[in-house]
């Protein structure tokens, strides 16, 4: 009995790193990934094959799902509402997350450089990243208050200074533009953290080496400040990017796509197609036109961040 | 003259710092007013910058105020929930990742999961819609702390790993050599080590799931309203109380506020998903 | 206290050869250096004896016992880890006691004791209490002893403690670690990169190279007797001396050439040459073994040098000279007996003269 015992452990004692051990890592991952398939790879995958099915369930005679192939692709490249919701998420994906990062960093680097007590530093780090804390839908509320045409905070304030104000939220490129600052209020934060730390992390010394070299100022930002940030600078814009894709909160209650459908963006007009028109199968093309968008960008965001190695 | 310049840069970079700083507080203190003030001040032109004659009415009225309170416990039960099955998995799963690098080669799956949370929410909440239906899930409490784990779930695995990653290796072997087991080296060593990072990533994760719109407004009916769901409904009668729902907002937006504060350099960490040590 | 028998140990890791087919003796009661440039897989074979990493092949025992299948928590040892691994959330005192509470069945008064008495020993008893991150590196080295002690263990492993200390310190601690490992007569194993520390630390050598044990043996034996042409090259202070010649047979002489120097070898000393393989030879010979003389000596072995720099150690001088053709060469003199500048020649006795059958690292001593 001892001998097969013995056996036996000498074979399994052949290249398993800590033996007893090779179960416990799969036990404490699965759940995890178990759930994760459970709540989001799974439907995702069936929401995939309802792309390629005609599917309206709300309509008077209840229908299954209906195979037509390319269908609903076909249909979205052809329906204008869409294509005015992808003009809407370049001018807003382009314009808005730019001035976002970009001003992100002008921010980091002021307060990182120019303000030399700490407890001043953490704390306007604190207030900038209070807008983040706050849920998007409030944010938009407030928004809408401050924007409101006639007694807007803002529109008043202007009047005050003798202008007479913005007609917001009652054209395309102003709507769009609302939203945008309302997104930049919140939002900044995230590239000014990321960036900040990244330059909290560059040591002195490069800068000082430079100096005993004689460069200017502006040879220490441009050959050691940004090639050292241009990594996290790039997954700032990214993750910004990301989030503009998901646009949807405060689009929800600022400008509900309005005037009449000016300024939505393709969260958005998926939300319309599938739980308004309840067009099942026409919303999961679109999620997955989306999403490619959305991988595409995360691709980048991984090549970048492989071939920059840092992080 | 060199120092001429550098003092231009430092006055514009602190003149930015200033108007931002402007920028970010002006609509929390417009709220704030707005709350405080009768709603005869509000709209008004030239705008009443300060609350004359401060009031209570707006806050009261939030918390006397059955709908807003329902909502506001609706969202506390299903942010708690989704929060300690977040946490409990994402740092099995974090520690696993951490510890043992074959189930994580290069980082791989990690990120692969973290990647799930980049796609739009609405292509999963689309499908689940249909399968909720079909389980009888919708507008259940249960329902929507399990849909919450589709963002919360890839986050808290991600940044619990990064935290464990923190503790080096050897503390848990000089553990193994002293006679202890995995989960004792766990229980003595790692977990009092990992705590500040697992309660700032709870926090986080409960701010997330707190903060959700989409998911609620297309999941829940009456029964389990969570408050962000109210906020575009409130008010029913013709004219906007806007100072009912600026108190509103500054009650929902207190708790995370207060988090951010209590536990800020951790919960900035984890807000970067792990990029910025403050 | 055991006896530590390693057998035909291999580790891969993928296509990686950590260590290649390692058989070691060690034997009870002895302090055994492991010593090689990073990556000799000196580390992987300590992490094996204490069950941390698990052996590809072969086996590993204490006193006859095999333990290669026991995880760590099963094998009688303690380590002293690289990082040290003190727990920061606990005082110096609560690290210390820390393996004893593995274990039940000891009283707190006993864990008391034994804390103490550790502390006290290596002493840590003034610091004991404070946090420890509070504590210096020193004194963070002298709890990570105290509680690798504490236990008093078969097997005592150390994972270059040392690495991270000023000089003096270091000095310091290692007398005091042999110091303590001979009153515990517990048997240690050392690991290190730095050859001083194996010289002046260790009862036996275990030079590793590239996975390989290259040479075992006490310090003396490594230090004069070096087995191949890397522990020549990795062992001692200076570096050993190396002239790379041709060999060629002048009927019974065996005549060397670098080149620019020539070595003509007769009788005993040039025996072991007839079994060279390789026709270039490496001739080393230490900066010890080297003396001045302003005039070519008539019958001896010289080299002519020019003093470069000179190198004040104490009551010696390391004096950096080149050939005419400009190769280096490195002596010990006495101090201040030479001058940058002067010029004159390196005599040495061809008895001392290291012999290796070829001039890559693998080249084998023929004397």
């Amino acid at each position: 009995m001892s001998t097969t015992r013995d056996s036996l452990q000498e074979r399994i004692a052949v290249n398993i790193p800590i033996r007893r051990e090779k179960l416990t890592p799969l036990l404490l991952v699965g759940p995890a990934l178990v759930t994760v398939f459970l709540v989001t790879i799974g439907p995702m995958l069936w929401s995939l094959w309802l792309s390629f099915n005609r599917w309206t369930p709300s309509s008077i005679t209840y229908q299954e799902p209906t195979f037509n192939g390319i269908g609903n692709f076909a249909w979205l490249f052809t329906e204008g509402r869409f294509w005015d919701s992808a003009i809407n998420f370049v001018y807003y994906g382009g314009v808005g997350v730019t001035v976002q990062v970009l001003l992100g960093t002008a921010l980091a680097l002021a307060l990182y450089n120019y303000v030399e007590r700490r407890s001043v530093r953490i704390g306007l780090l604190t207030l900038f990243a209070v807008p983040m804390m706050i849920a998007p839908l409030v944010a938009g509320r407030i928004w809408q208050l401050l924007l409101l045409p006639g007694g807007g905070a803002v529109n008043g304030i202007l009047g005050m200074v003798g202008n007479s104000g913005l007609p917001w939220l009652q054209s395309r490129w102003l709507g769009l533009t609302a939203l945008m600052i309302a997104d930049t209020w919140q939002w900044v934060g995230l590239p000014l953290l990321i960036i900040y730390g990244g330059r909290a992390s560059i040591p002195d010394s490069m800068y000082e080496a430079a100096q005993v070299n004689g460069a200017s100022r502006w040879m220490q930002f441009r050959r050691i400040t940004l090639p050292q940030l241009q990594t996290l600078i790039a997954i700032a814009f990214i993750l910004r990017f990301m989030d503009a894709y998901k646009f949807f909160d405060k689009l929800f209650i600022i400008t509900r796509g309005g005037p009449g459908t000016q300024t939505e963006l393709p969260t958005f007009y998926t939300y319309i197609v599938g739980f308004s028109e309840f067009n099942i199968g026409r919303a999961a093309a679109l999620t997955w036109v989306i999403g490619l968008g959305s991988i595409l960008t995360m691709l980048l965001f991984w090549r970048f961040m492989n071939t920059e190695g840092s992080v | 003259m060199s120092t001429a310049r550098t003092n231009r840069f430092k006055w514009a970079g602190r003149g930015l710092l200033v108007v931002y700083t402007l920028f970010v507080a002006f609509p929390i203190y417009w709220t704030l007013n707005t709350a405080f003030k009768p709603l005869s001040q509000i709209g008004t032109f030239p705008p009443t910058l300060y609350p004359k004659g401060f009031q209570l009415d707006a806050f009261v009225w939030v918390l006397s105020n059955s709908r807003a309170i329902d909502a506001i416990l609706n969202s506390l039960i299903i942010a708690s929930g989704t929060t300690i099955l977040s946490v409990i998995l994402g740092a099995l799963a974090g520690y696993a990742f951490s510890r043992f690098s074959w189930v994580d080669p290069g980082g791989h799956v990690s990120f692969w999961l973290l990647s799930t949370r980049m796609f739009p929410p609405v292509a999963v909440v689309l499908p689940i819609f249909f399968i909720y239906g079909q389980l009888g899930l919708q507008d259940t409490l249960i329902g929507l702390i399990l849909l919450y784990l589709t963002f919360n779930l890839p986050l808290t695995t991600w940044l619990m790993r990064d935290f464990f990653d923190k503790i080096p290796i050897s503390f848990e072997e000089a553990a193994f050599v002293d006679g202890y087991s995995r989960f004792q080296a766990f229980r003595k060593v790692i977990f009092p080590l990992v705590r500040p990072g697992l309660v700032a990533t709870m926090m986080l994760a409960w701010v997330f799931a707190w903060n959700e719109f989409l998911f609620a407004w297309i999941i829940t009916g009456n029964n389990t309203s969570t408050y962000t769901t109210i906020i575009p409904t409130l008010i029913e009668s013709n004219q906007i109380q806007w100072n009912n729902i600026m108190a509103m907002a500054a009650v929902v937006a207190t708790p995370p506020t207060l988090i951010l504060i209590a536990f800020r350099d951790n919960i900035i960490e984890g807000m970067t998903l792990g990029m910025t040590d403050i | 206290m055991a006896r530590v028998e390693i057998d035909n140990l291999t580790k891969r890791y993928g296509s990686i050869v950590a260590t290649n087919d390692i058989s070691l003796d060690i034997e009870d009661g002895n302090l055994t250096v492991l010593v090689g440039p990073s990556g000799c897989g000196k580390t992987t074979t300590l992490r094996s004896v204490a069950g941390l990493e698990t052996p590809t092949e072969g086996s590993i025992s204490f006193d006859g016992v095999d333990i290669t299948d026991r995880p760590p928590q099963e094998r009688d040892i303690s380590m002293v880890f690289q990082d040290l691994a003190l727990y920061p959330h606990m005082t110096g005192r609560e690290n210390v006691a820390f393996p004893l509470r593995a274990e039940k069945g000891y009283s707190e008064a006993e864990i008391e004791e034994a804390v103490q008495e550790a502390a006290e020993v290596t002493d840590c008893d003034r610091f004991i209490d404070k946090k420890i991150t509070d504590l210096s590196g020193g004194q963070q080295q002298r709890v990570a002893l105290a509680r690798a002690l504490v236990r008093r263990p078969e097997v005592f492993l150390m994972d270059e403690p040392f690495s991270d200390l000023d000089e003096l310190l270091k000095r310091q601690l290692r007398a005091e670690v042999v110091q303590l490992q001979q009153e515990f007569g517990v048997t240690m194993i050392h690991v290190t990169h730095d050859q001083e520390e194996a010289m002046t630390m260790g009862d036996d050598l275990v030079v590793m190279n590239q996975g390989d044990v290259v040479q075992f043996g006490n310090p003396d034996e490594v230090f004069s007797r070096p087995r191949t042409l890397f522990v020549a090259m990795f062992i001692g202070s200076p570096q050993i001396n190396r002239f790379d010649c041709g060999l060629s047979w002048n009927g019974d002489t065996a005549v060397l050439n670098s080149g620019e120097l020539v070595f003509e070898l007769l009788g005993e000393v040039a025996e072991p040459l007839r079994r060279a393989t390789e026709t270039r030879l490496a001739v080393c010979i230490r900066p010890q073994r080297l003396s001045w003389a302003e005039t070519e000596p008539e019958d001896g072995f010289s080299v002519p040098a020019r003093v470069n720099v000179v190198e004040k150690i104490g009551t010696e001088d390391i004096v950096r000279c080149t050939t005419p053709e400009g190769q280096d060469v490195t002596a010990e003199v006495d101090s201040g007996a030479l001058t940058e500048g002067m010029e004159g020649h390196l005599v040495f006795d061809p008895d001392n003269l290291h012999l290796f059958d070829g001039v890559n690292e693998e080249a084998e001593r023929l004397n």
